[in-house]
């Protein structure tokens, strides 16, 4: 956990030492400490399938399998994502070290967040990322990025209000604020005062609601993503969301399965609202960016669904779920952000319009199919990446006798459909508009772009090979950590 | 080797899709036959390796894909799947053979080559899962192959058959993790293999829920009234060689998954279903003959002339006894040919008039007699003469449906008067009469590229009217076997009494000729 | 022998492949040649089969190949000669052999010369197998193949609008009967569990009667199709669109007569259900004295022949359904050699007058065309039934059993209807040949047909003269399968009376029909005249404005409710229904997007309100909680449960 802070304060040292030193060294800095980081969980994990959690750090840290398996994700989605600061365009954020200190700060910090039930800790670690991660967008250096920001920020600062009001009225309730301690503390007197339990619950949900952007809080996510560069849409739309959701996990299911009705309720409509409202406000965007930042929403509240029905399937399911969106989000925002070109062609409304990507596969087949096999799997048409964690999340809520919310679930995925269908439509069935060639599509592509994507590409393709192993890991781990 | 050979068959035409890609845009039509035409050959190889006197599943293989979820590759073919799977390389073969001029007519051969790995994939399957991939993938060729190269309302067409039938098949995907969830707690262990499933008895009520949830995935797909909207659209829509592999192979998807899944699974609830479906399918028979006799567009007359053909298949299907699911399962069969080759003659004349539309043709017997004369045939066949493909399909089904109803079998029978009355009207306009337009005047009579497509059709149309017995035999060999297991499972008196006995009967029968 | 069943009866089917052979190409005398030989070696085959029956062999049963088996399912392609459809099987290869060699010389000229043969020698081929084969499956085969082939051939000339609606209309009427034989086969099957006729009649008799009176009466309704009985009658006089030597063998001679041939065949069925018998017999008069009153005014030379066609159906099916089945068989024989013969003449007649129809136009023919008239008058007089020819023996034998059955309504129908048949055969003979030669008013110079085809038609004369003198020797063969009931009328008196009787009525009536017709004073009608606008003659040249009504209130109907159900059901409410719901969620997302105005501060509002709308929520909730003891407290105050 402290290997990229490590890692940050060397990138800013090198800097003072000497600056203007090229992007790359960066780049491979960071990578190089991610790759430790990474070698230490795989250490951790062996640690933890021998004994079980580990406490540390005067029982502030835990190290369980939840820990283990969201860090998983978000190292290696950091590691896929950084590549991508090696475009073929010169964006000039890449260009400042501070960018990528603050993105090795901003990955410490959802570790702090993924790696403790003290509230306190997780406060600190959200606040860590978040500051960066608001940095981050704004440093992309257009008018929409820094409004992006803005926003982000503004809102951010509230959710953080709601997020410690919650947090001091749990520990008024009980005394403490370490989570599992809170759940004992509450159980043992039998949830009496039920109400200022809802109130805290009301303030952490709003708090969180914003970070997994669930319907109404999601307000900030298509200004955001559009805001931020592709790639970095692309990263916010997975490892943030992870991190919340663990603290959800933590924080949340102790309180359904200990019978709060309400929450259960409460949380069984942000799932079905979040889910159908975002689906169908993606259908009409005209952007292809804003369209996938909407499907991403949609996608979270999928997974909320995890949350609300808590056995120890939906939980692995989540991560499966997660790991597998990662692969094929990622690769699909790294299709958009290759195709970025600096400046707006005449014929484009936007960035990422649809009628840019029409007739595709005339002028640059191989783009346009991968481009078409991540919609696929985004809108769950197996055997790709998402159709196997869409069948086990319905599994899941099937098996704990949730048939209307399978069934919804199901539907959803089929109006998605359609918006995915929409951009395929404009690939391989419209007509290429006069004046957009094939290099349009591939104008910020650079070897390591390319690889990326191809990574990502063949994530997805043939994730039904990884799907039983990562099952098997997964399965064990959340069962070890008793959830 | 051979024991691989559905994995064969299945992969064979994909990987060799991917290597079209390397191959020049002029030879790949070649190309393109030369695989068709191995694929073929295999399969006919799998015809010949078939022993026809095993009613179960031959060829298995097994393949562990999720085992931590029960998910697993398991492949198998019996009487019932093998000869679709035949029909549909066959008509791949064909397809490509007689395609005529498209534009980047690469990208369509590969295509085809992949859906034709999802064909036999849907047939081969004995997991629910990989039943549900290779169902699903099925139609993202289609949709390119209708969106790319079709009509005016291409776009809408193809989303909308997208759309619809993976709104149905994913409602059918939550009845299948249903099932599995049962299986789950029946056994204590996960398996979406369809043999397992089989073993399972469900209370009543259970198999009917998850008999509507299969139901609204399969009916979709066949396409059953009132779901069959996007057909018309579809076919209007698509290039020739689109709407005879979707009229020929994928329709029957939803019909064989019919016997495949829900009689063998739920007998209790098709019995249940049994007269309300039937309902449905005389509606189907009749209302869409009706349509189709209102057709101007003789595409359109075909395509809504294969929804009422389905509807005899449907009701054969429920006949729930030997004659009646054989007689649906060969009808799947010749109306596979049949329609098939009706689209590639529709194909024909459009190549030659870019038009569909009845009012623009007339007095073609005198132009183009020997396109009438073929033309002739596959309608005399569709309209189920006898000594044709469709009759002997026809009859069973019908035959056996009598078992179940008389009024409604007399209802259904309409079929062959109202079947009559579109095809012929629609013969008359455009053969019949003087030539009155201009541009038919000197129109090309058949070539040798539409001959290779239609003379092996003409001949299997006719061969297996007058000897059906080498497909019926197998073919009756495992629907006895199915029929026999769902009297056994079946718990309620009246699916007990409604579906035969087999056993019992043969032993009567041997008795009785004893008594002789 | 069953070297010769498999010639007798694929013979045709070589002929038309081999004529099919030529089919797109220009006429070829080879392509008539060929079939013709071969149906005459089918001819040959199917008489050493009938002297092998005659001479006491037992019926040859074959079992070719199986064609359908599934479940307890066998139906095999059974075929079986025995004194029945060897009877069939000659009139057919007669008839139809004649008709081939007449047809070379009467096509002559048409360019689709080959097609005609095939499809003529394909019919021979269908029929065959109708009467050969040993189950109903088979019959079916034939039943189906011989309704193709009428239907080509019908719609032969193909450019001719009416032409083909004829076809159409035959094709589609057939298929409805078809429909209630398919029904009577399920039946069989269900019940008897085996289409074989053998197996099937012999488990008959276990069988509940309704069950057997719904087999009889659906059996029945494929045979009214075929044979044209009312209500199905109208295909069979539009029918005469086809060339004339297809009426002559299809629409008069054989395929016609499947229905009777069925009802014979099922004899060991209908005898175990008379009251259907009754019913068939009424039907079958009615038909005969309905079609024999159109035939009185009709104008058009062919449909003339083929009412009195119908009516004659009628006799056979009186007969059928009185349980005399040999009698109706026999009718069937010699009718179809006389009626034949008398088309082929009519044939002749339209050869000469250049496909002339109208009697009317004609007159006076008999000095042109001397062994034309002769053929046809010896026709009509053996199908007015006079003694010695043919008609007599088989149509007087009709009425007698009817007679005898004592059912006098019936026989006295027929013996009227006997007397329209006399009237109107001999008003069309004595317009034709007779009185003034009107046809010189439309310069037309008519000639005597080709030479051979006059001797092609020569069996059939002979035939129509002497066919009566087998009746012992058949009346002994047949009925070795057939009931073999003998009609006597009891005292010799009444029998003298009854066929004097009957002789003299017919003689009246042909006399009149001279009377009328054959003095010079005939014009051709202009609708002017007193006859022509009385109702009872309009009713009856309309044919009792039945077509009207069918076109009016089933066709009219039928194509309009298929617009309705594609322009207003199938796309305005099954269609519309499916996109308006993807437009629902669609729309909701367009109007609902003013949530999303990318404004920050509404963006907070939408943060607080979320927050707050929970946070009442849960106080609500939370106060329940707390005070859930006062609350049911309260509650159960106001008896709330």
């Amino acid at each position: 956990m402290l290997i990229p802070i490590i890692g940050a304060l060397l990138i800013i040292t090198i800097d003072i030492i000497k600056g203007g030193l090229h992007k790359t060294l960066y780049v491979g800095l960071s990578l190089l400490f991610l790759l430790m980081d990474f070698g230490a969980l795989l250490d951790a994990s062996g640690v933890f399938a021998q004994n079980g959690t580990v406490m540390g750090v005067f029982d502030v840290m835990m190290i369980d399998g939840l820990a283990i398996l969201s860090q998983f994700i978000i190292v290696g989605a950091s590691m896929l994502f950084i590549p991508l600061a090696l475009t073929h365009k010169r964006f000039h954020e890449f260009s400042y070290p501070e960018f990528f200190a603050l993105f090795l700060f901003m990955i410490a910090g959802f570790q702090f967040m993924v790696a403790t039930d003290n509230l306190i800790l997780v406060f600190v670690g959200l606040e860590t990322s978040s500051l960066a991660l608001y940095t981050l967008i704004a440093m992309h250096n257009r008018d929409k990025s820094f409004e992006a920001a803005v926003k982000y920020f503004t809102m951010g600062a509230l959710a953080a209000g709601f997020y410690s009001f919650g947090a001091m009225i749990f520990y008024a309730l009980t005394g403490s604020v370490e989570i599992n301690q809170i759940a004992s503390v509450l159980t043992a007197n039998k949830f009496e005062d039920m109400g200022f339990v809802l109130v805290a619950v009301v303030f952490m949900l709003a708090s969180f609601g914003f970070k997994l952007s669930l319907v109404p809080f999601h307000t900030w996510a298509p200004d955001v993503y559009e805001g931020a560069s592709a790639a970095m849409a692309g990263f916010m739309s997975i490892v943030p969301k992870i991190a919340a959701f663990i603290v959800v996990m933590r924080l949340f299911e102790f309180l359904v399965n200990s019978g709060v009705v309400w929450l259960e309720i409460v949380i069984y409509a942000f799932v079905v609202v979040t889910m159908t409202a975002a689906n169908i406000w993606a259908l009409i965007q005209t952007d292809v960016k804003r369209m996938l930042a909407y499907s991403s929403v949609s996608h979270a509240g999928f997974v909320m669904a995890a949350v609300l029905i808590g056995t120890t399937q939906a939980n692995s399911a989540l991560f499966l779920y997660w790991a597998l969106f990662t692969f094929t989000n990622l690769g699909s925002f790294s299709m958009l952000w290759i195709s970025r070109q600096k400046h707006l062609p005449a014929y484009q409304s936007s960035d990422h319009s649809y009628d840019k990507f029409a007739g595709m596969i005339q002028t640059a087949p191989m783009a346009a199919v991968i481009m078409a096999v991540f919609m696929l799997s985004l809108a769950g048409i197996p055997p790709f990446a998402l159709f196997w964690g869409k069948v086990y999340m319905i599994s899941s809520a099937v098996n704990a006798d949730y048939k209307v919310l399978a069934l919804i679930m199901a539907l959803n995925s089929a109006i998605a459909g359609y918006y995915y269908l929409k951009l395929i439509v404009y690939m391989f069935m419209r007509e290429p508009i006069v004046g957009s060639n094939g290099h349009v599509y591939v104008a910020n592509a650079t070897l390591s772009l390319k690889t990326i994507i191809g990574f990502a590409a063949i994530g997805t393709i043939f994730a039904l090979i990884a799907v039983n192993p990562l099952l098997e890991f997964i399965t064990s781990f959340v069962h070890a950590s008793g959830f | 080797m051979f024991d691989h050979i559905l994995s064969i068959l299945i992969f064979f035409p994909a990987l060799a899709g991917l290597f079209g890609f390397v191959i020049q845009k002029d030879s790949v039509r070649a190309y393109g036959v030369a695989v068709a035409a191995i694929e073929f050959a295999l399969s006919l190889w799998l015809w010949y390796a078939f022993d026809a006197n095993v009613s179960g599943m031959q060829f298995m293989e097994f393949l562990p894909l999720v085992p931590a979820f029960g998910i697993n590759y398991i492949l198998g073919v019996d009487g019932v799947s093998l000869f679709i799977i035949i029909l549909a390389s066959f008509f791949t073969m064909i397809g490509i053979a007689s395609l005529s001029d498209t534009k980047n007519e690469k990208n369509m051969i590969i295509t085809l080559l992949f859906l034709q790995m999802t064909m036999v994939g849907v047939f081969a399957a004995l997991d629910a899962i990989v039943f549900y991939i290779f169902w699903e993938l099925s139609l993202v060729p289609m949709l390119y192959i209708i969106g790319a190269w079709g009509g005016p309302l291409r776009i809408y067409a193809s989303v909308k058959f997208f759309l619809y039938t993976f709104a149905g098949s994913l409602v059918m995907l939550v009845g299948m993790l249903f099932m599995a969830y049962y299986f789950y707690q029946a056994t204590g262990t996960w398996s979406f293999a369809i043999l397992d499933w089989y073993r399972l008895i469900l209370p009543e009520t259970f198999q009917l829920w998850l008999f509507v949830a299969f139901f609204i995935g399969f009916a979709i797909k066949v396409p059953m009234f009132p779901f069959h909207t996007w057909l018309p659209y579809a076919h209007g829509q698509a290039p020739t060689i689109g709407s005879v592999i979707l009229a020929a192979i994928l329709l029957k998807m939803g019909t064989y998954a019919f016997i495949r899944f829900s009689l063998p699974m739920f007998p209790d609830a098709s019995v249940f279903f049994m007269f309300p479906i039937a309902v449905i399918a005389i509606i189907m028979i009749i209302y869409t003959a009706m349509v189709a006799y209102a057709q101007e567009d003789i595409k359109q007359v075909v395509a809504y002339s294969s929804i009422s053909h389905m509807g005899v298949i449907i009701l054969g299907t429920f006949a729930l006894n030997v004659e009646g699911i054989t007689g649906s399962v060969f009808l799947m069969i010749a109306h596979g040919v049949v329609s098939g080759a009706l689209f590639l003659l529709v194909g024909v004349i459009y190549d030659r008039r870019h038009t569909k539309m009845m009012s623009e043709f007339g007095g073609l017997a005198q132009v183009m007699p020997r396109y009438a004369t073929v033309f002739g045939l596959m309608l005399m066949a569709s309209v189920g003469l006898p000594l044709t493909i469709n009759f002997v399909g026809e009859f069973l089904s019908l035959l056996g449906f009598y078992k179940q109803s008389h009024i409604l079998t007399l209802l259904a029978g309409v079929a062959i008067i109202v079947g009559a009355i579109y095809m012929l009207a629609a013969y008359k306009r455009m053969f019949f009469g003087n030539v009155t337009n201009e541009k038919n005047k000197n129109l090309p009579d058949v070539n040798t590229r539409e001959w290779l497509a239609l003379i092996p059709l003409a001949i299997i149309t006719v061969w297996l009217g007058v000897y059906p017995k080498p497909v019926l035999e197998p073919i009756n060999n495992s629907v006895e076997s199915i029929v026999q297991l769902m009297h056994e499972k079946s718990i309620t008196a009246e699916a007990k009494e409604r579906i035969p006995n087999l056993i019992k009967d043969a032993e009567a029968a041997t008795s009785a000729q004893e008594a002789h | 022998m069953e070297f010769y069943l498999y010639l007798a009866l694929f013979a045709p089917l070589a002929g038309s492949l081999f004529a099919s052979l030529f089919g797109a190409s220009k006429k070829n005398l080879i392509a008539g040649l060929v079939p013709s030989l071969l149906l005459f070696t089918s001819f040959v085959s199917s008489t050493i089969l009938l002297v092998h029956i005659l001479s006491g062999g037992e019926a040859v049963h074959v079992e070719m190949m199986t064609w359908m088996a599934t479940g307890d399912l066998y139906i095999p392609f059974g075929f079986l000669v025995d004194e029945v459809s060897v009877t069939m099987m000659m009139v057919v290869t007669i008839v139809s052999t004649v008709v081939h060699f007449y047809s070379i010389g009467y096509m002559d000229h048409d360019k689709a010369f080959n097609r005609f043969f095939a499809w003529l020698s394909a019919f021979v081929f269908s029929m065959m197998v109708l009467v050969m084969s040993d189950n109903f499956a088979g019959l079916f085969i034939g039943w189906e193949g011989v309704g193709l082939c009428s239907w080509a051939l019908i719609g032969f000339w193909y450019h001719k609008e009416s032409a083909t609606w004829a076809a159409n209309e035959a094709f589609i009427m057939n298929r409805i009967a078809d429909l209630g034989m398919l029904i009577g086969i399920f039946l069989v099957y269900w019940n008897t569990g085996t289409l074989q006729y053998n197996e099937a009649f012999a488990a008959m008799p276990s069988l509940e009667t309704d069950v057997l009176v719904w087999t009889g009466i659906f059996l029945f309704i494929g045979a009214m199709g075929k044979s044209a009985q009312f209500p199905l009658h109208t295909w069979l006089a539009d029918a005469m669109e086809g060339p004339t030597p297809v009426s002559a063998l299809i629409h008069a001679a054989t395929m016609v007569t499947a229905g009777v041939y069925l009802v014979v065949r099922a004899n060991p069925l209908y005898d175990m259900i008379p009251e259907v018998g009754i019913f068939i017999a009424s039907l079958g008069a009615f038909v005969a004295l309905f079609a024999a009153s159109m035939a009185l005014v009709n104008r058009d030379m062919k449909r003339i022949i083929a009412y009195s066609t119908l009516s004659q159906l009628g006799y056979m099916f009186v007969a059928a359904g009185l349980g005399a089945y040999w009698v109706a068989l026999f009718h069937l024989m010699a009718h179809a050699f006389f009626k034949a013969l008398l088309f082929l003449g009519a044939g002749n007649v339209m050869h000469a007058m250049h496909d002339e129809l109208d009697p009317f136009k004609m007159g006076g023919l008999k000095k042109a065309m001397k062994w034309t008239f002769i053929m046809m008058t010896l026709a009509s007089v053996a199908l007015a039934g006079i003694f010695p020819l043919a008609g007599f023996f088989s149509k007087d034998l009709i009425l007698e059993v009817a007679f005898i059955e004592h059912h006098y309504v019936i026989y006295s129908v027929l013996l009227f209807t006997a007397g329209l048949t006399a009237f109107y055969s001999f008003r069309l003979v004595a317009l034709i040949f007779h009185g003034e030669e009107r046809y010189k008013l439309f310069g037309v110079h008519p000639h005597e047909a080709y030479k051979f085809m006059l001797i092609a038609m020569s069996p059939l004369l002979l035939l129509a003269i002497i066919a009566g003198a087998f009746k012992m020797t058949y009346f002994e063969m047949v009925t070795a399968v057939l009931p073999a009931t003998e009609y006597h009328v009891h005292s010799a008196m009444t029998y003298w009376i009854m066929t004097i009787g009957t002789q003299l009525f017919v003689i009246l009536a042909i006399a009149y029909a001279y009377k009328k017709y054959a003095n010079s004073n005939v014009k051709v009608p202009d609708g002017t005249s007193k006859m022509e606008n009385r109702l009872c003659y309009k009713i009856l040249s309309n044919q009792y404005y039945i077509p009207y009504f069918y076109e009016e209130y089933l066709v009219k109907p039928y194509r309009e409710l298929s617009a309705v159900f594609w322009k207003q059901v199938d796309l305005k409410v099954v269609d519309a229904t499916v996109d308006g719901i993807a437009n629902i969620i669609y729309t909701t997302g367009e109007k609902t997007r003013g949530m999303q105005s990318g404004n920050l501060s509404t963006m907070l509002k939408w943060m607080v309100v979320g927050t707050v709308a929970l946070l009442t929520l849960a106080v609500v909730f939370g106060l329940a909680v707390r005070y859930s003891v006062e609350i049911n407290a309260i509650l159960s105050a106001l008896g709330v449960k």
